[in-house]
Parts: structure tokens; sequence; C-alpha cells
């Protein structure tokens, strides 16, 4: 059924995958995230933060947002010392109007 | 476990042994994180995040999201350091931790999929998804990489990491943790249904094969 030899085919997907993503490379911005969230993670005492919860809710609307090239801002701080959220704040900048919150 | 021992101890040593008198091996390196040393865990991101991210960008195909894989990756090495054993290779770990996060992403995307339509119809008109990593590949890996995507998660990644990342069968089954048998059938049925979409799509001719040759 195949107008190809097996070999040509194999070498011909191996060449495509490895020529797909031949010289990408992440941002160095990565890095300095990671290098941010460890010292940061280090810094304060371990302990349930709700807050994670509305960044998991929040990151695939982020990131199909991000695809239309829209500017998205989500701010959320650390609970203060009683467990209290201090300051929580979603905005979304598409290029006219903003999305509601309640949409995303 | 058994299966994971008995694959992983012909590299043992080699993964414990310093790749030079200079460069600590990945074990030692493992430890010292365990041990709370930042600084090993960014050599370890300098010698591994090329292989993270470029597989996460073929499984995923979007450069912002194989970044977040990349970095939830390494965030994830630190938090769960002292899990990992460092007498045995970290790059299964890190393949196993991509898939996962690849496998949660694109679960993830599916539930979101519907409502956000409806926000999608009022924003501007949508372009063609990461264009700038598009317009770097030539014609023919564009249509390889449309016709991968195509195909279902556990046949996606297995081709990935049997073509891109060149691992064993044997390899791919200690990654996924599911039997050689099953990593077989994908990989068969993953090449097959690619071969199909591709000369369906009539985009690859025999004659562009040979330009890779």
């Amino acid at each position: 059924m195949s107008s190809y030899r097996d070999s040509e085919f194999d070498f011909f997907l191996r060449s495509s995958l490895k020529g797909a993503v031949a010289g990408a490379e992440p941002s160095p911005a990565v890095w300095e995230s990671i290098e941010r969230q460890v010292l940061a993670s280090s810094d304060r005492p371990r302990r349930h933060n709700p807050l994670r919860g509305l960044a998991r809710v929040l990151k695939p609307h982020l990131i199909q947002i991000q695809r239309h090239h829209l500017l998205v801002q989500v701010q959320y701080q650390r609970l203060s010392d009683n467990h209290m959220p201090v300051f929580t704040q979603a905005m979304v900048f598409p290029s006219a109007g903003c999305v509601p919150l309640a949409y995303m | 476990m058994g299966d994971c021992e008995r694959l992983a101890a012909p590299i043992r040593e080699r993964v414990m042994k310093p790749q030079s008198a200079e460069l600590p091996s990945d074990g030692q390196l493992v430890e010292r994180l365990q041990a709370g040393e930042l600084e090993a865990l960014g050599v370890l991101y300098e010698r591994h995040k090329t292989l993270v991210y470029r597989t996460a960008l073929a499984v995923v195909q979007d450069p912002s999201v194989a970044e977040d894989i990349l970095q939830e990756s390494f965030l994830r090495l630190n938090r769960y350091a002292e899990r990992v054993d460092s007498t045995l290779p970290l790059e299964p770990w890190l393949y196993r931790v991509t898939v996962n996060l690849a496998y949660s992403w694109q679960t993830r995307r599916r539930r979101w999929h519907v409502p956000l339509d409806g926000v999608i119809d009022y924003l501007p008109s949508p372009k063609s998804n990461s264009p700038e990593w598009r317009a770097e590949m030539s014609e023919v890996q564009s249509k390889v990489m449309e016709a991968l995507h195509s195909l279902s998660f556990n046949q996606r990644i297995v081709l990935v990491l049997h073509y891109l990342n060149s691992l064993s069968l044997k390899e791919i089954a200690y990654v996924l943790d599911c039997p050689v048998g099953t990593v077989k059938s994908r990989l068969h049925y993953g090449r097959e249904n690619l071969l199909r979409k591709l000369e369906v799509g009539r985009k690859v001719t025999p004659e562009m094969v040979y330009e890779f040759i």
C-alpha cells in the first residue's frame, strides 16, 4: 500500500521531525522565571494556597488567548499572614475592548 | 518497578560516572540539588533544556506552550528532587514529566475549547498557530508536523520519542510506563496513519523524500 520503501519513509519521518524543531531554543526568560519561582518558594513556608487554584483555572484560557496575540495580565499575590488573599485580579486586554472575566 | 530497574541497569554506571574531569554527572547534580543547591538545577537545565523543549514543541506544536512545559518540568525537578533516584538516568524522568505535562495541556485545551469558541468570535481574526516557528519550516516539514498533530496523543508521542528522540521501543515503554507491545502497536498504527494522511493530501511525493537523502 505504500509508495515508499519502509526505510525511506522512516528516514523521511526522522529527518522531517528533526528538521522541524532544529534550532528551536527556549527563551532565556524561561530560566529566569524558574529561578525566580524557586527562590520565592524557598523564602516562604509551604502551606496551602487557594490562589494556586485560580492560576490552574486561568491557565488554559491564557494559552488560548495568547494565541490570538492579546495582551494578558493576571496578577495574584501571596496570602497575608492570616491566610486571606491580599489581592486578586485578572485582566484581559484584546486589541479592542475587554473580555470580561465571566467569559473566561 | 522490576522492569524499570532491569531497563535502567545497563546505563546506571554511565550515569554515575562524571562525563569528564570537570563536568559532574546528572546523578551527582541531582544529589547536589537534593542538598538544596540551586546551581545544580541550573547546570541540569542547561544540559537538558533543548531535549525537553524540542520534545514538547514537537508534541504540542506551540512554542509558548512548550516553554511552559519546559518551565514546569524543571520546577517539578526542583520540587520533587528528593524522590528522584540519582543512580538512574535523568532523561527518562524528564521525558515522563514532559509527556505528562503535554497530555495535561491537551486534555485541558479540549475541555475549554467549546466555551472559548464563543469568545473567539468577538476577537480579532485568528492567525495561524505560531507563525514565526512555522515560517522557519520547509513546506514538507510543515505538512508532516500538521499530519502528526492530527494523530491521537498516544500515537503522536510514540512517533516523537521514536523518530525525534531516537528512543528504542523498550525505552519508550519505560518512559510511558506501558508494555513494549503497546508501544509497538502505537508506533505501527501511528506510522500507517501518518503515511496515509500524507499520501491522501498528496503533499509529499516520493521525489520529496529524496530531498532529505
